[in-house]
């Protein structure tokens, strides 16, 4: 009985699967591998680099870092001028390493009107992003990156990653980990000045 | 099977949701630890993906629990405090995608490629067995099925050699 | 629609049936986040109800599969060979529902259990025992025959036990599983399920690797017996600025223990995080893994006797030696 099996059920097996029942199911197969592939491919991509066209994003503010009393910014609101996005977070111990700078730089520009200093606070929460603000005196603008809009616009792989971005809204350089000194953000932002 | 099993979910859905009604009435003056990781078991936190909230060590899921307690302490129930999240952080910090939308597609596909399967072995078992006649007496069905064997292994042997 | 072949195909499916669970929900948060853009998490929850009824399901054929033959079986044959091992399942988990649980899903999990078990060694005792008696062997003898008469087979079915076995601890890992976590200062306790942990000292102290260690002395009490020290730890590796957590472990038949420090800050010395986790009837899946090998040595040993040919491979073998011969007196 058990030897005859093999051969006995050959001449019942039933017809294949109808032509369209095939196509679908290839076609579904291929349509998975596509998705892995895109967004594998996608995730290898590290972060954008200097020259890529920064899309336009809007981000709201937190209440008391406003920038000119709005509370939503766009980026495209910025043409002409240079933005620096910041990205920061309170549970994040290099981005205290560079907070105070960061403050010093914007002393120096926030006069100047041609620079706009932007925080984007990454997976956060806010009683403690509100301390931490507090207590590196910071006064340029920042805002909530909690659903992680922004910062996977730029792919960010962690905090703290400045972006340094031209009047015409080309990206012109990408700081990964924190800065070292105050001269260090200016050396980057005066030649785009010029 | 399958209906008993989502008849439990459900029983088991409506028990939590009363019990969490319950457990909500009263503000907790200092939430344990336990209250806490009750909540955030059941919360990803995106800076480490894919590890529940209550056992990540990063200092921002300590922050994140830090904050359930205060909403705990404040009377927030479980419903109020993931939807918080929820709002604050994107549907990502739940363990399962929200029944909206896209998201349907991976409560459905599953049990539609399943039945589809279960569908195709049915009728493959179906027209496997029909042919096959029962009736006969079980000796010499027995023998029947033998002579068929031996024909064809005889057949299969001519063919080739 | 009950015959072997058909159940086997039915196990197959269900099977497929796992992997097409798994693989879409590792895949969907790839194809949310390119349609819609938006990032999901799927986690234990989306598994555990996907996949949970169709383990049961296997847990079922592996009770039912074993009592059906080649050809054809019905409901009713296959009711008759299944019926006392199904009553006395029932009556097991009904003592289960008074003494232990009341969990409807670990019920209907034990239920599965206590019926392929029974069923499993039910076949082994008929076998065993008829051939006691027809042959007149000593029962060890006809029973190391018999498994050796068919490795396959039998090596299948402790195969079957040990996965019946590691069902139990599954199924404690996942819905017995209890713990606790609190901060305690020193000569405090917390409790849970029965075992008392006692927080006596915490000391730093560079680790071999460079890595800053972090250790807890604990003590763990059942009642008021005394069971010894553990020492969860954390190491703090500076280079990579990360933290590793190890437990403190102790693991008995009964259950396993563990206890993690989850926090001590050297500014409030006054206290220490713990989390305490008891985990009953984990053992059994490293006993049913042990029980598995075994099962996969039997049934795969290599044979001593001459490999059974099919009929189809000999005749092509002789067919062959023949024109070998033929090609030598040729050549001759």
């Amino acid at each position: 009985m058990i030897d005859s099996n093999p051969i006995t059920t050959r001449n019942h097996r039933g017809a294949p699967p109808p032509i369209w029942a095939q196509i679908i199911i290839w076609v579904a197969l291929l349509g998975l591998l596509a998705v892995v592939y895109f967004e594998l491919n996608r995730s290898q991509q590290g972060q954008i680099g200097p020259g890529d066209q920064v899309s336009n994003f809007s981000m709201p503010l937190f209440s008391g870092y406003e920038l000119n009393g709005q509370s939503q910014i766009q980026l495209s609101d910025f043409r002409g001028k240079v933005v620096m996005v910041n990205f920061w977070a309170s549970w994040c111990k290099p981005c205290e390493q560079e907070a105070p700078d960061l403050e010093q730089a914007w002393q120096f520009y926030k006069d100047d009107g041609r620079v706009v200093f932007i925080g984007a606070d990454y997976v956060d929460t806010e009683p403690e992003a509100r301390a931490y603000l507090a207590k590196f005196g910071i006064t340029f603008a920042n805002g909530p990156d909690m659903g992680t809009r922004a910062s996977q616009l730029f792919r960010i792989k962690g905090v703290p990653e400045t972006y340094f971005i031209d009047q015409q809204g080309v990206l012109q350089y990408a700081q990964i980990g924190p800065f070292s000194s105050v001269d260090e953000i200016k050396s980057i932002i005066n030649p785009m000045l010029k | 099977m399958k209906k008993l099993f989502w008849l439990s979910i459900l029983a088991l859905i409506i028990a939590s949701l009363f019990t969490s009604i319950v457990l909500a009435q009263q503000p907790v003056p200092t939430p344990s630890d336990d209250e806490v990781n009750h909540i955030a078991h059941q919360l990803y936190c995106p800076v480490c993906a894919n590890t529940p909230l209550d056992v990540c060590p990063t200092d921002a899921c300590r922050q994140w629990r830090d904050l359930i307690r205060q909403q705990l302490a404040q009377g927030w129930t479980e419903d109020q405090i993931k939807q918080y999240f929820v709002q604050q952080y994107g549907v990502r910090v739940l363990a399962e995608p929200p029944q909206t939308g896209f998201n349907w597609l991976i409560y459905i596909l599953p049990p539609v490629i399943i039945l589809a399967g279960a569908f195709v072995l049915f009728r493959a078992l179906r027209m496997w067995t029909k042919p096959v006649p029962v009736s006969a007496a079980p000796g010499s069905n027995q023998d029947a099925l033998k002579d068929e064997y031996v024909a064809r292994l005889e057949e299969e042997l001519k063919k080739r050699y | 629609m009950l015959s072997r072949e058909a159940l086997f195909l039915l196990n197959n499916l269900l099977f497929i049936s796992i992997l097409v669970v798994c693989f879409w929900g590792v895949v969907f948060p790839l194809v949310s986040q390119l349609f819609t853009g938006q990032t999901v998490t799927v986690g234990p929850p989306f598994y555990q109800a996907a996949t949970a009824p169709l383990f049961a399901v296997l847990m079922l054929l592996m009770g039912v599969a074993p009592l059906s033959a080649w050809g054809h079986s019905s409901l009713k044959t296959l009711g008759r060979a299944i019926w006392k091992s199904a009553v006395a399942a029932l009556i097991i988990t009904v003592i289960l529902f008074f003494t232990y649980t009341n969990n409807p899903i670990a019920l209907v999990g034990f239920f599965l259990v206590a019926l392929v078990l029974l069923v499993t060694l039910q076949e082994f005792g008929r076998a065993t025992f008829a051939r006691v008696r027809a042959q007149n062997e000593n029962i060890f003898v006809a029973f190391w025959r018999l498994v050796g008469r068919d490795r396959r087979r039998y090596g299948g079915y402790v195969i079957h036990i040990s996965m019946m076995l590691m069902a139990v601890g599954i199924l404690g890992i996942n819905l017995f599983q209890v713990q606790t976590q609190g901060t305690v200062s020193t000569n405090n306790s917390l409790s849970l399920s029965g075992y008392t942990v006692k927080y006596d000292s915490v000391a730093q102290f560079p680790g071999p690797d460079g890595q800053q260690v972090t250790r807890a002395i604990v003590s763990v009490y059942q009642g008021k017996n005394y069971l010894g020290d553990l020492y969860p730890r954390i190491d703090y590796y500076p280079t990579e600025q990360q933290n590793m957590t190890i437990p403190g472990q102790r693991s008995t038949l009964k259950d396993d223990l563990y206890i993690i420090l989850v926090d001590w800050q050297p500014a409030a010395a006054n206290g220490a995080t713990f989390k305490i986790f008891v985990n009953p009837l984990v053992n059994w899946l490293w006993i049913g893994a042990i029980i598995f090998l075994f099962g996969i040595i039997i049934a795969a040993w290599p044979d001593r006797e001459v490999e059974r040919i099919p009929a189809q491979m000999r005749s092509i073998h002789q067919a062959d030696k023949q024109t070998d011969s033929r090609q030598a007196s040729a050549a001759d």
